[in-house]
């Protein structure tokens, strides 16, 4: 220990020893508040991006009389908000706008955070909620109900009862190929989620070619392309319950996540038990893509890109990823829907159409920036 | 905080990668490991970090048998600082420090104040307070390995693991980063390439070849001429150095004399 250099980093190790006595408290703080006013501005937007979405349609409606009509229909409050709107108004907004507007929200919220879950389950940036082969599976199901009218036993629930069948068969299949010696190892679980994403699409193509009618080949792609048409109130239920349960569950473990994206090795030299750990996020992924598939189709686009630019926004630390993911995917299919119903109204666009439009040119542009980093690296 | 492995085996579908190794690791020691590429030293440290489960032999730290001890316990005790892996994703050099103190939190629980506080002299201690907001992957070698020394510091382990650390490391930072380790006042089990710096930093030295230990003793005791012509193949000369008073080797190429 003679060398001049070693000796001075020595003393300066022991000059800092003395010196960090008392450390200041104010950038714990600092980041703290900062946090949260990023979390009240996105939570702002949500709220007025969904008046918005109300009040547009062929019937325009003022922001006041949407609130109006929503708060009336509350038990308590709705006898003290003094009627000044049509019936029709009310059947709109009530009825048809507000359900599906509710439903873009808890649906890109869903695929945003599974999004951000899948991503650092298989540490790859490039990875999306399909990627487990969910949507693909749940296409054979939907299409057979939609072209055949398979499964006539669930009445009206039939598709969406049939597709969370298909998309859960269809994951517990990349699971179980996924497996070597009882672990599940990140390249197969790639690789066979492609692997029978491929065999269960050609299925589908093939239901799709044999179907009798033009109809039925309309309908079959209307729904693989994603569709927020048809929402009812008693098709928020389930997603809504599932997608609160899996942000809840998420939070409270996202040190382990972030742990996580260090690797695996590095995650279990930290305490976890990253076996099992992956294990419970595959099946919390699987069951939130799942649902949402059953009812909205597969919207493509929203799990791969607002996980990325919420992380140019905020950097990678999960408490933070996964609450503004949920906030920003929601906007995000917000205003989607709005212009698949808006662009060529009367007719409607898939909205999947419509996220790989505009996400698709937006994420290249991210992409091309010199300092996109995959995080933190631009605050 | 003591470790004490006994007669532990590893194989990997059937092969043999480490036979019945027996070390101790006493508190404040520093312990070096070094043995050819492929005589299984990483292996033998991923048993102790629990990424492989020996399959004969028992580990113990602090006498108490680790596979009786939670995740949670072992890792309060043990940090693991290892070769710098390329990241996808980056983090901020706080947040990077911050992971450290994963095993002492439940599942409920939220950072404190006293958590920044720990992260903040963890980083003092390595020297990179002023890069706390930085991201990680803007800093340089060396400067990553410091932080990753900053998280096993803020884990508050008592015995810090190094697998192969400075082998991406200019020679400045192989001696920065020992240095700071060996300063720590912890105990420090070590796989190193470099024998020379083995032969400086180290109190103790296990020589491992083919999965076996061979040697174990003062770098003194053994860094022979022999040894490392039987273990290593290389031809060398060795003597005492005057200033540092530990055996410094000079490799000698056959091409040259």
């Amino acid at each position: 220990m003679s060398s001049p250099v070693i000796k001075s980093v020595q003393e300066q190790v022991q000059n800092r020893k003395i010196a960090t006595g008392h450390p200041s408290k104010q950038p714990y703080q600092k980041q703290k508040r900062w946090f949260k006013m990023a979390l009240f501005l996105f939570a702002g937007i949500t709220f007025v991006s969904v008046t918005l979405a109300v009040m547009l349609g062929p019937v325009k409606i003022t922001p006041l009389t949407v609130w109006k009509i929503i708060l009336s229909h509350f038990p308590m409050i709705g006898g003290m908000v003094e009627q000044d709107w049509s019936q029709a108004q009310d059947y709109i907004v009530w009825n048809i706008r507000l359900p599906r507007v509710l439903l873009g929200v808890v649906i890109g919220s869903g695929l945003a955070i599974v999004g951000t879950v899948i991503q650092a389950l298989v540490r790859n940036s490039l990875a999306d909620p399909y990627i487990l082969g969910v949507s693909s599976g749940a296409s054979v199901a939907a299409t057979l109900v939609i072209i055949f009218g398979a499964l006539p036993l669930f009445g009206q629930y039939a598709l969406s009862i049939g597709s969370f069948l298909g998309a859960l068969l269809s994951m517990i299949m990349v699971y179980i190929l996924a497996q070597t010696s009882g672990r599940v190892n990140n390249t197969r679980l790639l690789l066979s989620g492609i692997a029978v994403s491929m065999v269960l699409s050609a299925i589908t193509n093939l239901i799709v070619t044999m179907a009798p009618n033009e109809q039925g080949i309309r309908d079959a792609m209307f729904w693989m392309m994603g569709s927020l048409a048809g929402a009812k109130w008693e098709y928020l239920t389930i997603p809504s319950f599932v997608v609160l349960f899996g942000l809840f569950f998420l939070l409270f473990q996202y040190r382990s996540l972030n742990a996580l994206l260090m690797g695996e090795e590095t995650a279990t030299t930290l305490g976890i038990n990253t076996d099992t750990f992956r294990k419970v996020l595959i099946l919390i992924s699987s069951l939130v893509t799942g649902v949402i598939v059953a009812v909205s189709g597969a919207i493509g686009f929203i799990g791969l890109m607002v996980p990325h630019i919420t992380r140019f926004l905020i950097g990678s630390d999960h408490r933070r990823v996964l609450p503004i993911s949920a906030f920003l995917g929601a906007i995000i299919t917000i205003w989607a829907d709005v212009l698949a119903r808006l662009i060529f109204a009367p007719q409607e666009l898939p909205i999947g159409v419509v996220t790989a439009m505009c996400g698709g040119p937006f994420f290249i542009w991210l992409l091309r920036r010199q300092t996109y980093s995959f995080g933190g690296a631009n605050r | 905080m003591n470790l004490k492995l006994e007669n532990v085996s590893f194989s990997f579908m059937q092969t043999p990668i480490i036979q019945d190794i027996s070390l101790h690791v006493s508190a404040g020691q520093f312990v070096g490991i070094i043995g050819p590429n492929g005589s299984g030293k990483s292996t033998l440290l991923k048993t102790i970090y629990r990424v492989l489960k020996p399959n004969s032999g028992s580990i113990q730290l602090a006498d108490q048998d680790i596979e009786a001890l939670s995740s949670r316990y072992v890792f309060q005790h043990m940090a693991i600082v290892s070769q710098e892996a390329t990241e996808a994703f980056d983090f901020s050099v706080q947040e990077m420090v911050l992971m450290g103190r994963t095993p002492h939190k439940r599942l409920f629980e939220s950072d404190t104040i006293d958590d920044y506080v720990i992260v903040q002299q963890a980083l003092a201690r390595v020297n990179m307070e002023a890069f706390a907001k930085r991201s990680f992957m803007s800093l340089s070698g060396g400067e990553k390995q410091r932080v990753l020394i900053a998280r096993a510091l803020a884990q508050q382990a008592e015995l810090i693991i190094l697998d192969e650390p400075t082998n991406h490391l200019d020679i400045r930072y192989q001696f920065q980063l020992l240095n700071l380790v060996k300063n720590l006042d912890v105990s420090v089990i070590a796989a190193l390439h470099d024998l020379n710096l083995a032969s400086i930093y180290t109190d103790y030295l296990y020589v491992m070849q083919s999965g076996q230990i061979v040697r174990s003793g003062t770098p003194k005791e053994v860094l022979t001429v022999d040894l490392l012509r039987e273990v290593f193949g290389v031809e060398t000369e060795i003597v005492i150095h005057a200033k540092t008073g530990k055996p410094h080797i000079t490799f000698i190429s056959d091409q040259v004399s």
